[in-house]
């Protein structure tokens, strides 16, 4: 218990390491939000238009007043007036009323290509409107009106019946990413069993303790750092920024420390390979929480699908993405199987980590210190 | 007779191309303070980390308290402690976690260990910087919290790897007679050092090594009555002619006679003092002269007599 104490304090002491496996998820996650939050919420503003009456055009008129309010904040005034608000900026563009209607903008940008959208539309069915004017006068209002609806006869349902919003594979890859960043406190401890990384560690390998107890004490003390790492993330995201994980809590927690058991597993073991260069193992340690997090989407969301469809084997082993899809089975698509797997694939590397510390301490000389 | 507790044959041990330990035998004695004296770069860290089973080696045995060393032997790692060169503590916990860190891996009762950490502070004189991290220490309060990391479990034999080195006078005349009292109450030391004067003064038998050999062993005294060298009368502020030091060649047991810049140097063999005589003939020929001193043979001139090198280069 004395060494489970004070392996403790070590690791909690060393502020810079829980500064960066904390604070560089959390501020990806404030980035995140502020990039997504806005999502498919826009709300939109009715473009400010000016129209000009040169000839009457009642079906176009019709149009217009259809779309009036919806999509466009319609004035009509003169020519001269109109091409000095056009100037001015307080209209974004001109409608010229008469046998074939025109359009004149000052830039292109939004407003004006839905203003050039509304004109095609008008302009494709001019011919019908003009015959229902003329065949059916009262019915050209109606008529206008329904140009400008948009209908769509399909709609999205999920297969576990639950709302999927994208912007969250983005969330679940920054939660493996994190549980993966227990690769740095792992490495340290690695290394302080490991005689010829310093002479740290080698006044501990000369105690009369257990190779085994040692990776095995490490563990458990990088675990439980990293996973309380995890949670303030994911407490975070709850209470801060609202991103709420609908899933199973248990579930959900279950996966985090599997996922911050692997990382520390992984740091461990680079901790411990004492025939590679400090430098190198450095590298490694930053490099493949990075690639792995890449892969399963956190830099770019459609990168995990990419991989599944040219190399799945690596998304069945990269324990950001497995960590990724448990998310997914507990989230949108409650799969029991699919999320056993996953756990099972995340408890298979970590012990698979664990052991390999092991033997490569267990009973070893160093040709130098 | 004292048991040996430590046993090193034949031992070989190559970096490379470089023969790091050549052949290298020692023998420890229980109750010994045991000097390994030598120059930076002959093998004393090496046969330490081989002895600890930390290093690999090519050839030899070793034995430790009558059984042979390994890594796993847990039973065997309880009875020692060791004072690595290096400060080997962590920097994120205080003096005291530090010691009680360490005295727990060897020491699992609670409140026996409690006591083993008080007098470890005690002895080392760390009692006002109990909750300091090393960072606020001095080198020599450092290297003080380095061998209570070291001893504080009460080993029964200390291995101690140059503990003084860039140590302040003070703090190693206090690390010095530490290490006396451990001996006294109990412990075989293993001292590694390229001081003569602090092997001289503390270790009860040497070993001097060389290139990974040993190249002498025994005692102080023994170590020194196998070289030529005996005493060294030094005279400066003299003035002296050719006949002079003629005359001064011709004395009995004189083996070298230099004289340089109105300082002369006579260096005799054997064992008895001649600086009375030296004196006495000064005086009869009516010959003035400043300092004067006389000088026993040391483990350098012991070294250096034996390898052709000063022992500090």
């Amino acid at each position: 218990m004395t060494e489970i104490r004070y392996r403790f304090l070590r690791v909690l002491r060393d502020r810079g390491n829980v500064f960066w496996t904390l604070i560089f998820p959390i501020a990806l996650a404030l980035l995140f939000n502020f990039s997504f939050k806005d999502l498919g919420e826009e709300s939109w503003k009715n473009i400010p238009t000016a129209v000009v009456v040169q000839e009457k055009n009642e079906p176009f008129e019709s149009f217009l007043a259809a779309i009036d309010g919806e999509l466009i904040e319609m004035k009509t005034m003169d020519e001269d007036t109109a091409v000095k608000a056009l100037d001015a900026g307080r209209v974004s563009g001109i409608y010229y009323e008469n046998e074939t209607p025109s359009l004149t903008v000052a830039s292109s940008g939004l407003s004006q290509t839905v203003l050039a959208s509304a004109l095609d539309s008008y302009l494709g069915n001019a011919a019908l409107l003009k015959e229902v004017a003329v065949k059916n006068p009262e019915g050209l209002a109606a008529a206008a009106e329904a140009l400008t609806e948009q209908n769509s006869y399909l709609t999205e349902e999920t297969l576990g019946g639950k709302s999927y919003n994208y912007t969250m594979d983005y969330f679940y890859a920054l939660i493996g990413m994190t549980c993966f960043f227990g690769c740095f406190t792992g490495m340290k401890l690695g290394e302080e069993c490991t005689a010829n990384q310093s002479v740290l560690a080698a006044r501990r390998s000369v105690a009369p303790v257990r190779k085994s107890r040692m990776v095995l004490t490490d563990m458990l003390v990088g675990f439980s750092v990293q996973f309380c790492l995890v949670l303030v993330l994911l407490a975070f995201l709850n209470f801060v920024l609202d991103i709420r994980l609908s899933g199973n809590p248990a579930a959900t927690l279950l996966v985090c420390a599997c996922g911050a058991l692997t990382g520390v597993s992984f740091g461990i073991v680079l901790g411990c390979a004492g025939r590679i260069k400090q430098s190198i193992r450095i590298g490694l340690s930053i490099s493949v929480p990075l690639l792995c997090s890449f892969l399963s989407g956190l830099m770019i969301g459609d990168m995990k699908q990419t991989v599944e469809e040219n190399a799945p084997l690596i998304n069945r082993i990269n324990p950001s993405a497995v960590i990724s899809d448990a998310f997914y089975y507990i989230n949108i698509y409650p799969d029991g199987r699919g999320l056993a797997r996953c756990l099972v694939t995340l408890a298979v590397i970590s012990l698979g980590l664990a052991f390999l510390a092991f033997l490569m301490m267990r009973r070893t000389r160093y040709d130098s210190l | 007779m004292a048991e040996e507790v430590v046993r090193v044959r034949d031992l070989v041990k190559r970096y490379g191309d470089l023969l790091a330990l050549d052949h290298l035998d020692l023998s420890v004695g229980e109750g010994e303070i045991f000097g390994l004296l030598g120059p930076n770069g002959s093998g004393k860290s090496t046969a330490i980390g081989c002895l600890l089973a930390l290093l690999t080696y090519d050839r030899g045995t070793i034995e430790v308290f009558g059984r042979e060393m390994t890594p796993s032997a847990y039973d065997l790692k309880k009875r020692i402690g060791v004072v690595f060169q290096d400060v080997a503590v962590f920097e994120q916990m205080s003096v005291y976690e530090n010691i009680d860190y360490f005295c727990g891996l060897y020491v699992k009762d609670k409140a026996r260990r409690k006591q083993l950490v008080d007098e470890a502070i005690t002895f080392t004189g760390l009692e006002e910087q109990l909750k300091k991290r090393p960072r606020q220490l001095s080198g020599g309060l450092l290297r003080r919290l380095n061998i209570a990391c070291g001893i504080a479990h009460q080993p029964e034999l200390i291995i101690m790897d140059e503990p003084t080195v860039a140590v302040d006078p003070q703090s190693r005349n206090h690390i010095l007679e530490g290490i006396r009292e451990l001996n006294r109450k109990g412990s075989t030391v293993i001292y590694t050092t390229h001081y003569m004067e602090e092997a001289e003064q503390l270790c009860t038998r040497l070993t001097i090594i060389d290139r990974g050999r040993s190249v002498a062993a025994g005692t102080s005294e023994e170590l020194k009555a196998m070289i030529k060298t005996g005493e060294t009368v030094t005279i400066e502020g003299i003035a002296l002619d050719a006949a002079h030091l003629e005359t001064i060649r011709s004395m009995p047991d004189v083996f070298e006679v230099s004289y340089r810049d109105g300082t002369l140097k006579i260096r005799f063999s054997g064992g008895r003092n001649h600086l009375v005589e030296v004196l006495h003939g000064l005086e009869r020929e009516k010959i003035t002269f400043g300092r004067v001193f006389s000088e026993q043979p040391t483990l350098n001139d012991v070294f250096l007599e034996i390898t052709g090198k000063e022992l500090r280069e």
